[in-house]
């Protein structure tokens, strides 16, 4: 419970209301001025039990890059048998891009407000608390209160960086018509199955929908192996390094392109799709430097 | 799910402004008559422009306008009102400081000063009028001003639902309510406290320390109260024995039509004579700012603030700025003496000869005094006329009153008769106060106007009659005492002698809608009575009594204490239960909705399985109800989507699935009524 500075004004005429009062002799003075003290009194009680007892919590939905406003979704429960007004929601120790103002919520009921944080650095962002203000009921009170809401975020790094993605050695191969081998890791089509087929490589996914049971392939890298590669960028900065292979998995993906990422003591597989792009962006969102 | 709001930074938002618009409206209302009509029209113009600039979302004026503009508008009241400030000139300057602030009426902190100015512009109303209809009055342009400023805080308008924010604040002002009452019973009044910023006119009486009749050409009367009387044990005297005994005016001046108060001397109290009737009084006096205290003629006995001073006139210690309550023990009925009046005889300084003439002439075959009075009181009967409009008599005085234009009101008479009676020889004096007044039979007291201001002499007839009461305007317009001022002030003279027994508060019971009307008022009376009594004269000594019965010394830190346990426990209560959970069963109104709509299938017949969802339910129910097929496919997929679907957009749509809802269950009640009848 803070008061605005503009109490001032409300306490200026609350004591010439009690001026007037005492020198006239005045009952209905006096009773204008308690009208106001008592609405006063009663104000704060509201302005507490209106960002009081709230239970939020927090989705994030996709991840975004560090450059943007991560976007995350509030819900807010009222739990208590009274409506809440005007509830501005701020996150401990982030900057909102936009205010987060939810107008009204009736009693029971649950409303959601999208919080647009300002953009923050790379990696996993984990958050205590939110605080809760409105100004309800009049305006010179401001009801504040911490609502306990643990969770984190993650945010890939920056997309940046001016090199083109790297040729990769397959890419050469495959142009050269070189035949896949039959045991890689690149999944390439489905055959009938046979007995004795691998129960892993069986599509469990078509027999659930009712089609009848077959294997999926898998051959050598499809485009060749493309790896991208921390140590083929030396002269490079250390975030600029996570910029430019943060952008190469996004480039390689969208180009349909198979890769894989090696850091110092961390590898990725070549893979391809969402799964594998996220591990790789979060693998590059997380990483830190050598102590 | 989420809902978008982007702060509108110059936009307070049309809602809270109309509302602190015409909250302030209303309070500037009652003090409108007092200002000049420019300033009233600047502040209404303002407020309406002010919203028409809201709605059209045009800039507000800039700096230099708004500058030139206050500069202007000063200079305007300095010029209509004068420069320093007193009580009227000040809320002038409060009016059209507010209708300035609303030209750049901005942020949230104009918004709060502006309603804090609406506080200021209650209480100077306070000074003009006191009564129960105008605190109420007050009260409620309170409430609209807090209203906006509710509304205001609630935000733009898109989630909430119209009339929100007065349930808020209708909510609020009840739970205020207990709170307000512990601070006006317990608060310690200051009594000390007599510094004074700028006097008020509050209270004027028609009545001065003197009478001028020649100088009025019209009496001016108002229906404002002057005072009540409340009888002890009910038992109200005789109409005709009303006189309100107010000044007594001993020294005629210049020719004899004008009498002033002369010297006072405090007496000690008259003793009641054995065998006059006596009735106990309580009165309620408006503040009048004078020190008159006004009581059934004749006073005997006092209790209250104030003293017996010649004349066997109340006066009080000073001068009566608030309402006060005495107790009068009155002697009525018969003739009275009183040994403190001293003989008067002093003639006018100057005597028309005609006038002296005409009171010589009563004097001829050596008459008593009685015999001279019954021949003064003739000589009015005949020619003269009793009228609210007599126009003046600056030049000619009593001469052409008494021998030419022979027309007036009491005060003419009372004047002139009384010097009259001194040229002749009869020690005589002017007495001020009110007559008759208005009997409420509901609340048992009587009520006291300044219409009902009145004067009448008295004169000595020796040492065995002793003072005597005459009344010569009884003379010329019997009425006028019998049945009270109003008639005249209202109806003129030609009022028929019907209109006029209808005002006789006892005498004639009016019927049908006025009849109505007069209880009606009589009951508000009653009220606003009990009102004066309870609230506006609780000062510092009934709260002494309020202290004793709860066991506190009155000036002692314990009053404090007490005051703040008991406001602890009030905020303490009020807090905890808004902290409480929502009550079961008394679940959002949505599922409200939907468990209306199965009873109303189930008694049907079409019973919901407790498996079943609404959207299989709906679908079920309406191929079993085919008539009303359409009502129920919607009210189910309405409830579906406002409860599980996924784009619902926070409270709005949900409160529009609410009222979709809503309407369809009305048209299915109506369709099935219709099939079934």
């Amino acid at each position: 419970m803070f008061p605005d500075r503009n109490i001032v004004i409300v306490f200026l005429v609350a004591v010439a209301l009690w001026y007037a009062a005492a020198s006239q002799n005045s009952s209905l003075a006096y009773l204008l001025l308690f009208w106001l003290c008592s609405l006063i009194l009663v104000s704060i009680v509201r302005a507490r039990a209106n960002v009081a007892n709230l239970k939020i919590t927090v989705r994030s939905g996709p991840p975004g890059f560090a450059n943007e406003n991560p976007k995350l979704t509030c819900e807010v429960f009222n739990p208590s048998g009274h409506p809440r007004f005007a509830l501005k929601l701020r996150m401990a120790g982030f900057e909102l891009a936009r205010e987060a103002i939810i107008s009204r919520i009736p009693p029971g009921e649950t409303v959601s407000v999208e919080f647009e944080l300002k953009a923050v650095r790379r990696g996993v962002h984990r958050f205590e608390a939110l605080e809760v203000e409105s100004r309800f009921p009049f305006q010179v009170l401001i009801g504040r209160a911490w609502a306990p809401t643990q969770g984190s975020f993650l945010v890939y790094p920056k997309l940046a960086g001016v090199l083109p993605l790297p040729e990769s050695i397959a890419r050469l191969e495959a142009v050269a018509g070189e035949i896949p081998s039959p045991m890689g890791d690149d999944f390439y089509g489905l055959r009938k199955y046979n007995f004795g087929d691998s129960q892993r490589h069986v599509d469990w996914k078509a027999v659930a929908r009712g089609h009848p049971m077959m294997t999926k392939q898998f051959g050598g890298s499809a485009h060749g192996e493309l790896w991208l590669d921390w140590r083929t960028l030396e002269e490079f900065g250390f975030e600029a390094r996570i910029s430019q292979l943060a952008r190469w998995s996004c480039e390689a993906e969208l180009a349909g392109q198979t890769f894989g990422l090696r850091l110092p003591r961390l590898e990725l597989a070549i893979g391809r799709g969402e799964p594998h792009l996220h591990d790789c962006l979060k693998a590059l969102a997380v990483y830190q430097v050598d102590p | 799910m989420t809902s978008h709001q982007s702060p509108q930074s110059n936009r307070l938002g049309r809602g809270s402004l109309l509302w602190v618009v015409t909250g302030l409206t209303m309070a500037v209302l009652p003090v409108a008559s007092t200002l000049p009509i420019w300033v009233t029209l600047a502040f209404l113009g303002s407020g309406v422009w002010r919203i028409y600039n809201e709605a059209s979302g045009r800039p507000l004026p800039s700096g230099p306008v708004r500058l030139t503009l206050f500069v202007i508008a000063l200079i305007g009241v300095v010029l209509s009102v004068g420069g320093p400030l007193s009580s009227d000139s000040g809320v002038s300057y409060l009016v059209i400081l507010t209708a300035l602030k609303f030209l750049e009426l901005r942020t949230p902190r104009d918004f709060v000063l502006i309603a804090s100015l609406g506080y200021f512009l209650l209480l100077s109303g306070f000074f003009f009028s006191e009564s129960l209809a105008s605190t109420v009055y007050s009260l409620l342009a309170v409430s609209v001003l807090t209203t906006g400023v509710v509304r205001l805080t609630m935000g733009p308008p898109s989630a909430i639902r119209g009339g929100e924010e007065i349930r808020q604040t209708l909510w609020m002002i009840l739970q205020a309510a207990p709170i307000a009452l512990i601070l006006f019973l317990l608060f310690p009044r200051m009594q000390s406290l007599q510094f004074q910023l700028f006097r008020q006119e509050k209270g004027k009486t028609g009545m001065n320390d003197e009478v001028r009749p020649g100088a009025f050409s019209q009496l001016a009367m108002t229906r404002e109260e002057a005072f009540r009387v409340e009888f002890d044990e009910g038992n109200i005297p005789d109409f005709s024995a009303m006189y309100w005994r107010g000044v007594v005016l001993w020294e005629p001046m210049d020719d004899g039509f004008s009498w002033r108060q002369g010297v006072k001397s405090t007496v000690p109290q008259p003793l009641p004579r054995k065998g006059s009737r006596t009735v106990w009084q309580t009165i309620t006096l408006d503040p009048h700012r004078q020190r008159w205290l006004f009581a059934m003629d004749h006073p005997i006995a006092l209790e209250g603030m104030g003293e017996f001073v010649a004349g066997g006139i109340l006066e009080s210690k000073n001068e009566v700025r608030k309402r006060i309550r005495y107790r009068v023990l009155s002697e009525y009925g018969g003739r009275f003496d009183s040994q403190d009046f001293g003989r008067r005889m002093k003639e006018p300084s100057r005597v028309d000869p005609g006038v002296r003439a005409l009171a010589e002439e009563w004097k001829s075959g050596d008459a008593k005094p009685d015999e001279i009075v019954r021949r003064g009181l003739l000589f009015f009967r005949e020619g003269f006329r009793y009228t609210l409009e007599p126009g003046d008599y600056r030049s000619g005085g009593l001469r052409e009153f008494l021998l030419e234009r022979r027309k007036g009101f009491c005060e003419h008479y009372a004047a002139a008769f009384a010097s009259l009676m001194r040229i002749a020889g009869v020690p005589a004096v002017v007495v001020l106060g009110y007559q008759g007044g208005e009997i409420n039979r509901v609340g048992r007291f009587v009520t006291v106007r300044q219409s009902d201001a009145h004067a009448w002499t008295e004169v000595y007839l020796g040492p065995d009659r002793g003072w005597v009461r005459i009344d010569p305007t009884t003379v010329v317009a019997p009425d006028r005492v019998a049945f009270g001022m109003d008639p005249f002030a209202q109806i003129g003279d030609a009022a028929s002698r019907a209109e006029r027994l209808d005002r006789i508060s006892d005498a004639v019971e009016p019927k049908g809608l006025a009849g109505f009307l007069q209880h009606l008022r009589y009951n508000w009376d009653a009220v606003s009575y009990q009102w004066d009594l309870a609230v506006l004269s609780y000062d510092g000594e009934m709260q002494s009594l309020v202290y004793h019965f709860v066991g506190l010394q009155p000036n002692s830190s314990a009053v404090w204490i007490v005051m703040l346990i008991f406001l602890a426990l009030v905020l303490g209560l009020m807090s905890w239960l808004m902290k409480q959970p929502r009550r079961r069963g008394r679940s959002g109104t949505l599922s409200v909705l939907y468990r209306q709509f199965c009873d109303f299938l189930a008694k049907r017949g079409v019973n919901r399985e407790s498996w079943e969802g609404p959207v299989a339910f709906g679908e079920r129910a309406a191929q079993r109800l085919p008539s009303v097929a359409e009502p129920i496919r919607v009210v189910a997929r309405q409830f579906a989507e406002a409860r599980y679907g996924r784009d619902m957009d926070g409270a709005v749509q949900k409160v529009e699935a609410e009222r979709t809802i809503r309407a369809q269950l009305r048209k299915l009640r109506k369709e099935l009524a219709r099939s079934a009848g």
